[in-house]
């Protein structure tokens, strides 16, 4: 009678980001802020996505389970590999296997025969794994789903909050990690574009596809991928996580508005005002409020149109910094491109540009090639200020605690000056720069 | 200044039983009376402010801050006005705000102004 076929051992895990691998890259779940378990494909049914470097060999750690009634398999060389379809196979390995009293042997490092295939892309890793040593068994099939980043990934210092980058308390944190969604939506969406402007166009371009949402109340990338969306104070921060899974820096910059008392009467500007509804919007999140713009041709003094509309106010504070937008800046060929991820899906080229530096101290847009020309005007309609105009004081004011109906006031608008009429070389328009 | 400081109180009081929340225009209003002028209450309240570890209870459909978290907007806020009063007396509640606050603007301001 012929023995039946019952291999000697089966795989029982497979890790590819294992402590120090080189080329994978540490997954983390956004809503738990713990790292995707590894190993990540376990016989008792563990499947995790993995990431590892685009064009990479990277070297996976095998762990084997003696089979219940085998007889004798440890201290026999076996002839261990795989064989695959669509993907790179595992090199085959001569290994003698000893097991421990719990029937497990130690990992087996296997390095992929072939590099990956170049990243950004994903590709499905399916091994059907054998054993040969008087015959061959067929071991094992595990399947893996695995991102591949362009090159490594950027630190998450440059995009994370602080409480994500505090170690947790069991274990050190790796010093590069990706969210796992990040990961997955950043390959996804810059499918085989290798240029670093390309790669920022796609995602940008496809960002409104993730289904998040502007003004919704979060403001950093975990936050918003649990909430389904956020303020720009998120935005910038996920969009620079998003580059930087694929190994593209961005700069990241808010432009917070520079509130300046010019006069007992006057003050300019008291908040930045955007009609656009943002990230898969279709009108303002903010409740309408009445406005009087000053629409004038330069050269004309037209009149005020009173206008009752939603539009978002990024209020600033008298001398003081507060709020602003938050932005994203490459510098690529020698030329900064503007994207701004809450707003717009498509970048801007911005002719004589300098990054401004981050500081309290106020810089007018005057000095910042055609930023204003090209970007601010278009992005932000309206700059609201306390101005005179036909002898007519338009107040900026905010609702004062001391009036008993003070909870059922709002904020009344003053006047609110088209940003394309505001003249660039005054020093008109100031803002604080910060990152 | 009496009604401010109550309307402060009950921001920070969160949540306020049974009241409906604020808008974040009346939380600018609040700013701007509590940082005109210089007093003993007024600091207090802003002190309060900087080191406030808590979430506002807000009326999101009013607008919110974008740049950053409201908490974090307001103690920026507070931690100016207070280093320009006085930033030797306050240098303790600045020091802290770096310490509580999530957004690297207001980290890096309260360092620099503690310096």
């Amino acid at each position: 009678m012929p023995q039946p076929r019952v291999p000697p051992f089966i795989i029982d895990s497979v890790a590819v980001a294992w402590e120090g691998a080189p080329h994978a890259v540490p997954l983390r779940h956004h809503t738990t802020l713990q790292f995707v378990p590894v190993p990540e494909w376990t016989a008792a049914g563990a499947r995790h996505p993995v990431a590892v470097v685009g064009g990479s060999r990277p070297i996976l750690h095998v762990v084997f389970r003696r089979t219940p009634g085998a007889g004798r398999v440890g201290g026999q060389v076996w002839r261990i590999g795989a064989r695959s379809r669509g993907c790179p196979r595992p090199v085959s390995r001569n290994i003698r296997l000893s097991f421990d009293g719990r029937g497990l042997s130690g990992p087996h490092a296997f390095q992929l025969e072939d590099p990956l295939p170049p990243g950004p892309g994903k590709i499905r890793l399916r091994w059907h794994w054998h054993a040969t040593a008087d015959r061959r068994h067929q071991l094992s099939i595990t399947r893996l789903q695995c991102y591949l980043p362009r090159s490594s990934p950027l630190l998450p210092a440059d995009w994370a909050k602080q409480p994500e980058l505090t170690p947790p308390k069991s274990g050190a944190l790796p010093r590069r990690w990706v969210y796992e969604k990040v990961m997955k939506w950043s390959c996804q969406w810059t499918l085989g574009r290798t240029d670093d402007k390309a790669i920022c166009d796609r995602l940008l371009r496809n960002l409104p596809r993730s289904g998040l949402q502007y003004a919704k109340q979060a403001w950093s990338v975990p936050d918003m991928l649990n909430i389904g969306g956020g303020y720009c104070g998120g935005m910038y921060r996920l969009f620079q996580a998003l580059a930087g899974a694929q190994g593209v820096k961005v700069e990241r910059r808010s432009y917070l508005v520079d509130w300046r008392v010019e006069s007992p009467r006057e003050s300019r500007w008291c908040a930045i005002t955007v009609h656009d509804p943002g990230l898969n919007r279709k009108v303002p999140l903010e409740a309408a409020s009445t406005f009087h713009d000053d629409d004038r041709s330069s050269r004309k003094r037209g009149p005020v149109v009173r206008r009752h509309v939603r539009r978002y106010r990024f209020w600033g504070q008298p001398g003081a910094m507060a709020d602003g937008h938050c932005i994203n800046f490459l510098f690529y060929r020698r030329r900064w491109y503007l994207y701004d991820a809450s707003f717009r899906t498509l970048p801007v080229a911005l002719m004589r540009f300098k990054l401004p530096p981050v500081s309290s101290r106020p810089l007018a847009v005057d000095g910042l090639g055609d930023f204003k020309s090209a970007y601010l005007a278009n992005a932000v309609g309206h700059m609201l200020g306390t101005l005179e105009h036909n002898d007519r004081l338009y107040r900026t004011r905010h609702p004062d605690p001391e009036d008993p109906k003070f909870t059922s006031k709002e904020s009344v608008n003053g006047l609110t000056v088209g940003t394309r009429l505001i003249p660039a070389r005054q020093h008109d328009i100031t803002f604080y720069w910060q990152d | 200044m009496q009604r401010t400081h109550r309307h402060v109180q009950r921001l920070l009081n969160t949540p306020a039983s049974g009241k409906p929340p604020y808008h974040w225009h009346q939380v600018l209003g609040m700013l701007t009376a509590v940082t005109q002028t210089r007093s003993a209450a007024g600091e207090a309240a802003l002190r309060r402010i900087a080191v406030f570890s808590g979430k506002l209870r807000l009326d999101p459909s009013h607008g919110l801050p974008h740049a950053m978290p409201p908490e974090d907007l307001i103690r920026l806020v507070a931690i100016q006005q207070l280093a320009r009063w006085d930033r030797r007396k306050h240098r303790d509640v600045i020091c802290r705000a770096a310490e509580v606050t999530e957004t690297d603007a207001v980290r890096r301001l309260a360092k620099a102004l503690v310096l």
